[in-house]
């Protein structure tokens, strides 16, 4: 069966985007009701996890921009290629939680199998200004912050998604030795599934590496990783497949979204395949990011039927 | 010749007059049209008046530097907005067509400025690079075909009918330039495109940049005069003419490296901070970077940027002290 799922933040409405626009009285209520329907959406599609769009969050660090102990919020800097921006995180001090960040951003997500978005510790550090720790020593503590805050979700949160550009994109075997080591401290801890999702970046010359990590899901963002760079193999893990271009409105048709996951079993052929936008939907209008979602999960059935034949 | 003439680089922010106008749906586009011809009057003054060199309208015709541009392009088609960042947005198109030019689009607002003011008119036009790469391609083969039909067929005949109106400065915005560090040289064609055959003074405007070394080398081939780039955003509040208190500066080390000989605009005042640069401060970056350049006659003095996202007050404070210090650093060269 092939698996559906949503990454990163989904795109805010244009009502939302005029209301936070005027940051009007009732915002927060705004928020949660959009958001409450993105997620009926998710479950109307089928979704395997249902995720937080995360549509009050400003970027993907923000909340532990702001609330971590030892962080102060930076200068507005270039999120990756894009035309988007996020407050690069000072570190100033040693990290510390009280655990409770991720615990009050998700706990009103439904009784449902669950997944939650993170950045891995390594382009966390990577994205901070860090005037405190060494690299590494910075990307052990942000993953020792994520434990305890993963710890404290209840059960129904199963899997955890951390997306790496910054892993993506570095071609150092060194730095990916490092953020392994990061991702074992986590996945020996926190006892749910986890999927390193390695989007922005074509990681056809280090995926070997990345196979060697202690996780559940690999994840690949095939828009920028060219398949027929890969070479073939059976791989052990799970893939989550990143074929969905979230940074253009142009609507995959199920002939080309059905040819990349031929390509991609026959080179790959993992145990259990998984779809999603190969990057954030906010790089979309709404619109477009709800037309994509439908198509693609609908067209994940239609592949699963060619596929099988 | 002056030394360190000044300019601003676009855009300022509209006056709520102006912008209660404009959301007035009982309004007549016509008078909405005249209220915007003040505006721009207004600004023309004010940017008179602070002292510059070379003034535009604060671009208060414009609604923004893409959006204003594509809904004017034939095979373009409005998309929606998504976030730059926080709860800022802006509106995205999709080209779903051939992309054809449809008129001078800057050309009224160009011979109104030209009737109103006596000043050098630097006419700021988004370029076909960051057009291409702010919009999603559905029609094009690859983003390189959408960036040279854009400068091709929009630019280049739009710039040629400026110049005919007798434009001689014309800035081309390219924000996107340094977003993608490997498409410098595609950046760097559209520009070459744009222009060709033309002739004219013309800048190019690149900022946000997290490293401009990454331009080099294929900037060098762009057949620009001059640069206008952002460099307060990365300095600090400091006076002082040290590389640790003007760190925001050493980046110029390399334009010298390579033997750049084109003006620089220098972006001495931040324009995503209410703070107001003193005059010494402009001072002392002027005079770093002349230094560091090691000809003063090249430096040009502007804002980093647009200086849209400050309120009208503290924009003009800023440029006021942008012009008193380029004059104490005249004094001291």
């Amino acid at each position: 069966m092939i698996e559906t799922w949503l990454t990163g933040i989904y795109p805010r409405s244009e009502m939302l985007i005029e209301a936070t626009r005027l940051n009007v009285i009732n915002l927060n209520e705004l928020f949660i009701k959009e958001k409450k329907q993105d997620v009926q959406i998710q479950i109307k599609e089928g979704l395997k996890y249902i995720s937080d769009p995360l549509l009050d969050w400003n970027d993907h660090l923000r909340p532990f921009t702001l609330e971590l102990e030892g962080i102060e919020e930076g200068a507005l800097s270039r999120f990756y290629e894009n035309n988007t921006f996020y407050r690069q995180p000072i570190i100033k001090n040693k990290i510390k939680t009280k655990g409770k960040i991720l615990t009050k951003a998700f706990n009103w997500l439904p009784q449902k199998k669950c997944k939650i978005d993170l950045m891995d510790p390594y382009t966390f550090a990577d994205l901070a200004d860090d005037r405190y720790y060494k690299k590494n020593e910075l990307i052990d503590d942000i993953a020792n912050v994520y434990i305890k805050e993963i710890n404290n979700l209840p059960r129904r949160f199963e899997m955890i998604q951390f997306n790496a550009p910054s892993l993506a994109l570095t071609e150092s075997k060194q730095e990916i030795e490092i953020a392994k080591h990061a991702m074992k401290n986590i996945s020996d801890k926190i006892k749910r599934k986890i999927c390193l999702n390695l989007c922005f970046g074509d990681v056809s010359n280090n995926i070997d590496e990345f196979l060697d990590f202690k996780i559940d899901i690999l994840g690949i963002d095939f828009i920028s990783t060219k398949i027929d760079n890969l070479e073939e193999r059976n791989i052990d893990k799970d893939l989550l497949c990143g074929i969905v271009n979230a940074q253009n409105t142009r609507l995959e048709t199920k002939t080309e979204l059905l040819q990349i996951m031929q390509k991609i079993n026959k080179k790959l052929n993992p145990p259990q395949i998984a779809i999603t936008n190969n990057r954030d939907f906010e790089f979309l209008p709404k619109k477009f990011a709800k037309r994509k979602l439908r198509n693609f999960t609908s067209a994940s059935k239609y592949i699963q039927r060619k596929l099988e034949k | 010749m002056k030394k360190f003439t000044t300019q601003e680089i676009g855009s300022l922010r509209k006056p709520k007059w102006l912008v209660d106008i404009l959301k007035n749906k009982k309004i007549l586009a016509k008078d909405k049209e005249k209220a915007r011809g003040d505006a721009a009057l207004l600004n023309i003054k004010l940017l008179e008046e602070v002292g510059l060199d070379v003034v535009y309208d604060g671009e208060a015709r414009r609604v923004e530097m893409y959006e204003y541009s594509v809904k004017r392009i034939d095979g373009m088609k409005a998309a929606g907005r998504v976030r730059s960042w926080d709860n800022k947005y802006y509106n995205k198109a999709r080209c779903v067509g051939e992309i054809k030019y449809t008129g001078p689009y800057h050309l009224d607002e160009f011979n109104f400025i030209k009737d109103h003011t006596n000043k050098i008119i630097k006419l700021p036009i988004t370029g076909a690079y960051t057009l291409a790469d702010w919009s999603y391609n559905e029609y094009y083969d690859s983003k390189h075909d959408l960036a040279i039909a854009f400068a091709k067929n929009i630019i280049r005949p739009l710039i040629k009918d400026l110049v005919k109106s007798s434009a001689t400065f014309i800035q081309i915005d390219e924000p996107a330039a340094t977003t993608h560090p490997s498409e410098i040289a595609m950046m760097v064609e559209s520009f070459n495109e744009s222009i060709k055959g033309i002739n004219c003074k013309f800048g190019i405007h690149i900022c946000y940049s997290s490293d401009y070394s990454e331009l080099f080398p294929d900037i060098l081939e762009a057949k620009n005069q001059q640069y206008t780039l952002e460099f307060a955003n990365r300095d600090t509040m400091k006076l002082g003419r040290n590389k640790v208190n003007r760190q925001g500066y050493n980046v110029l080390k390399t334009f010298k490296e390579y033997g750049e000989k084109k003006e620089i605009g220098l972006g001495v005042v931040d324009v995503h901070i209410n703070e107001i640069e003193s005059p010494e401060l402009v001072r002392d970056r002027i005079i770093y970077a002349s230094k560091l350049i090691g000809d003063s006659k090249l430096i040009h003095v502007n804002p980093d940027c647009g200086l849209r996202t400050r309120t009208r007050d503290i924009s003009f404070s800023k440029l006021k002290n942008m012009v008193i210090g380029a004059k104490l650093a005249a004094k001291e060269i």
